[in-house]
């Protein structure tokens, strides 16, 4: 009875999946499946994957970093590991399994196609063990409009603030600065006095980010009428200078 | 005597308890998520937890599911081999 009542209770716990954690087989081979990651454009920043596999053994205690990346490129991992990236699930890369890291990647808007040169260390039969891989990392120029203006008339009673609206649609402009020139009767005051004005929250226009640039008007010396106000922006992608053109236009009652 | 049925009663309900899953349809999910999230590039590390627990709740598989799944994985061969052969199904390598 003894026996056939352990013979249950260690089926059941086989069942369950209790076996102990140990590490398993011999030493670990492991291979990047990745052959090129997902496309990143030019002057963004995004989180890629590589996918990993081991064969033979555990791979335990599994850390990815990125040896020595191309000028202007930065690298980050996840807020978890800090200094490396490890696979998703948890560090052991099981024999067998396949999970994957993530690297947080910035590319500057120069950069070309690039192999990410990655250094994997892990412990597997009792040693240590550490490996060079590559990775492809395609890199894509953006096209077409660096931002978009947000449109409609505003109408100026004696004088006040007005907010011209921009949302980014390239991946980082920086540097952001927009001026107006009035026509006669019409006065412009910028931000502290300044030449120009910049965005609100701060002078970077990230893509996909909505922010305005404001100017003061007094448009006291004006007659009634309706004014256009043509309007320039400057901005720069890394090295390169860009420039937006536009008109606001403003009713005075 | 008394013990060893104890542990046979603890074991018989705690597997009565712990989460039941598909495992063929959660090593299709696992095996094809692994092949699509090299070819992705996310926004926020967020994002790419949001992408899998959309395949997941759009499979009707819940997040205890995929844990005890996970689990199991790192403990059983032919389910690492169920993911690699949906993971070569879906990437052809």
């Amino acid at each position: 009875m003894r026996v056939l009542t352990t013979s249950v209770v260690l089926t059941l716990l086989l069942t369950m999946g209790a076996q102990p954690a140990l590490a398993q087989g011999g030493p670990a081979n492991v291979k990047s499946l990745t052959v090129q990651t997902g496309t990143v454009l030019a002057g963004d920043s995004a989180w890629i994957e590589i996918v990993w596999e081991s064969s033979g053994g555990d791979a335990e205690d599994f850390q990815v970093t990125v040896k020595n990346p191309d000028p202007g490129w930065e690298v980050r991992y996840p807020s978890s590991t800090g200094s490396f990236a490890s696979t998703w699930a948890d560090s052991t890369l099981s024999d067998g399994e396949i999970d994957f890291t993530a690297l947080h990647v910035t590319v500057p808007y120069q950069a070309k196609s690039l192999n990410l040169h990655l250094e994997a260390s892990y412990s597997t039969g009792g040693k240590s063990h550490t490996q060079s891989y590559s990775v492809k990392v395609p890199v894509a120029a953006y096209s077409g409009d660096d931002l978009t203006a947000g449109g409609g008339d505003v109408a100026i009673d004696g004088s006040g603030w007005v907010e011209v609206a921009f949302t980014g649609n390239a991946p980082r402009l920086d540097g952001f600065q927009m001026a107006a020139s009035p026509p006669a009767g019409l006065t412009v005051t910028y931000p502290g006095d300044g030449s120009t004005t910049s965005l609100a929250h701060d002078a970077r226009l990230e893509d996909g980010e909505s922010d305005y640039a404001a100017f003061f008007i007094d448009a006291t010396a004006a007659a009634p009428g309706t004014y256009t106000i043509p309007l320039h922006v400057t901005y720069t992608k890394d090295s390169t200078a860009g420039t937006w053109d536009g008109s606001l236009t403003i009713t005075v009652p | 005597m008394r013990k060893l049925w104890f542990i046979l009663i603890a074991a018989l309900f705690l597997t009565a308890c712990a989460p039941r899953y598909n495992a063929a349809l959660l090593s299709s999910i696992e095996g094809r998520w692994m092949c699509d999230v090299q070819r992705y590039t996310f926004e926020t590390q967020q994002d790419i937890q949001a992408e899998l627990d959309g395949r997941l709740s759009g499979n009707g598989v819940s997040a205890e599911q995929y844990r005890a799944f996970k689990d199991d994985l790192t403990k059983q061969q032919h389910l690492r081999d169920e993911v690699k052969a949906a993971y070569i199904q879906q990437c052809g390598t």
